[in-house]
């Protein structure tokens, strides 16, 4: 037995050394870019990739920076004032966006109010008569009470919200201490303090490759970010985690072997995804409004698991197909349409069809069914979102 | 033709000229082990890629003995990379299902002589190996035509001693059965 295994192993051993393989073609150029520290010039695809991951970082960087300037002048505006700052700048009033040039509170003619916030929950308004002179409807540096004329007395440390109307120009002042305001003065055009809102988003999503139908829906779920821009434009960031399904011929599969048994394959894919989106009311009511928005989004952290059935053997164990790197460049075009219902002060739920068109492949909206071939996957789905301003 | 010592030391101070020189001279020699490995011609070709990214970026490292046995010492570390390069893709476990069989457009076989049909035969026992499954066939790789002791088969596929062994024995089984399909002729020729 001993001499069986060794004549054969002999036999095995003389057979990989002499077996007639044909060395494979050179194909230096796909490592030498690979190689670090020396001379090599990199090939150009190398260098594609590379920059690709450069400008795909610095994209986030930037989207990061502008994020980061719009939260500071939103802090800037919405800051801390210490007394003494309070009273030098109400000696040279702000045009502050939520002011309204000329306001009518019963007898007074306002030229211009300005809104100050000396320290959380505590606000002061000053104005300008006609004759250009500031006055004060409370003291900026003792705001403890404040008194609009026609004797309405409130303590101005527990006013949490000051509504500007410019179409009933007027002003509703909310008392935080009991929430209630001051119900003769009717509600339009709130204006609200923070124009930052954040969310939690999800829904169902149904993914599709070569028009090849539909399987099982997937899904999404995660936080979102938001900054009100005005009244008519938003832009929207976030961090989801999805779940797709999807199905695929067997013609697809593109075996190197050339013979290609594969009936089909169904795959499963999880990823997170980064959007960013602008939005546009096209209109807005008291209760909400339409939207439609446009945007991009990348696919980070693509793990993909295929399944595939063959002919010969029915059903194979599932096959894991892992990219392992992530492609943080866009990969999608995001289109939406929507409706935003407001409820509650600054509470608003949405319903969001949405379609997500591959752009050119990335790991992020391909799946790499074997060695030879990438297929692009389109999604579609509902996005339920409901989102809370930030006070 | 360069000079092995020569093409050694451009590669030490990592020269893309002799790099490539390395490449294209042991290109042949590192598919015929990741091949043994890996069922799939194209994923054999990936790992060598990555194997020469390792050689050439570890070569710093490399201390050529004296001239004479350069040219081993260069096989032996090329040959380690490349089974670990190979054994490293088949643990990730993200191969596809090997079906489909091996191409032919691999093999070179044109002439119609003895040495052809020696060939066909050599080819024939080759594909055997790869028909092995995964589990077997990376054993009996290691153990019959690299020549790993079972224990350094374990700790290298972190599997038990007795793992290794038994894996062993149903690959030469399943091989012994499967040359016995092979023609009796083809057999005497060697």
């Amino acid at each position: 037995m001993q001499n069986i295994e060794n004549d054969m192993d002999a036999l095995f051993r003389k057979a990989v050394d002499q077996a007639p393989l044909i060395p494979a073609t050179s194909r230096w150029e796909e490592i030498s870019g690979k190689l670090s520290g020396n001379s090599t010039p990199s090939v150009a695809k190398e260098k594609i990739n590379s920059f690709k991951k450069i400008s795909g970082v610095f994209g986030y960087l930037l989207a990061g920076a502008i994020t980061l300037t719009i939260l500071t002048t939103f802090i800037k505006h919405h800051e801390i004032i210490s007394p003494d700052k309070t009273a030098k700048r109400i000696g040279n009033p702000m045009n502050e966006k939520a002011l309204i040039s000329t306001m009518r509170i019963q007898d007074i003619e306002l030229k211009d109010i300005n809104l100050f916030r000396v320290k959380k929950k505590t606000s002061v308004i000053s104005y300008l008569k006609n004759e250009n002179k500031t006055n004060f409807l409370s003291d900026p540096i003792n705001a403890e009470e404040g008194k609009l004329n026609g004797g309405l007395s409130l303590n101005m440390n527990n006013i949490e919200n000051i509504n500007l109307f410019q179409n009933h120009k007027s002003i509703e002042l909310t008392d935080s201490l009991n929430n209630s305001h001051n119900s003769s003065l009717v509600k339009l055009n709130s204006f609200h303090n923070s124009r930052f809102y954040l969310g939690l988003i999800g829904g169902p999503q149904l993914s599709q490759i070569k028009h090849q139908g539909l399987t099982k829906p997937g899904f999404d779920m995660g936080l979102l970010i938001g900054y009100r821009i005005n009244k008519k434009i938003s832009v929207e960031t976030g961090f989801l985690f999805t779940k797709q399904y999807y199905f695929v011929g067997g013609k697809y599969y593109n075996s190197v072997t050339g013979v290609n048994t594969v009936n089909s394959m169904e795959g499963s894919r999880t990823a997170f995804e980064i959007p960013f989106k602008l939005n546009y009311y096209l209109f807005q009511k008291k209760s909400g409004g339409f939207f439609i928005s446009a945007g991009v989004s990348s696919y980070v952290g693509v793990n993909d698991k295929i399944l595939i059935n063959v002919g010969e053997h029915p059903q194979p164990p599932p096959q894991k197909l892992d990219y392992g790197v992530a492609s943080y460049l866009p990969s999608y075009l995001n289109f939406s349409l929507g409706y935003d219902y407001k409820f509650g002060k600054s509470t608003r739920f949405r319903l969001e069809p949405y379609l997500e068109i591959p752009m050119s492949s990335t790991a992020g909206n391909t799946i790499n069914i074997n060695e030879g071939g990438a297929l692009q996957v389109f999604n579609a789905g509902l996005h339920l979102v409901i989102t809370e301003f930030i006070h | 033709m360069e000079n092995i010592t020569h093409i050694i030391q451009g590669c030490i101070r990592k020269e893309y000229k002799y790099q490539k020189i390395l490449y294209e001279l042991y290109l042949g020699f590192a598919l015929k082990i990741a091949f043994r490995y890996m069922y799939r011609y194209e994923k054999a070709i990936d790992v060598v890629h990555d194997g020469f990214v390792k050689l050439f970026n570890q070569f710093p490292n490399f201390h050529p003995g004296t001239e004479a046995d350069i040219e081993k010492m260069l096989f032996a570390w090329l040959k380690k990379i490349i089974i670990n390069a190979s054994i490293d893709e088949l643990r990730k476990g993200q191969m596809l299902p090997e079906i489909g069989g091996i191409p032919e457009y691999v093999w070179e076989i044109t002439d119609s002589n003895n040495d052809a049909d020696q060939k066909l035969l050599y080819k024939e026992l080759f594909v055997l190996i790869l028909e092995l499954p995964p589990s077997y066939r990376t054993v009996f790789n290691l153990y019959t035509i690299d020549g790993y002791s079972h224990d350094e088969i374990s700790k290298m596929l972190n599997i038990p001693v007795g793992t290794s062994k038994s894996n062993l024995s149903r690959a030469r089984m399943i091989l012994q059965k499967n040359v016995k399909k092979l023609e009796v002729v083809k057999l005497c020729r060697i």
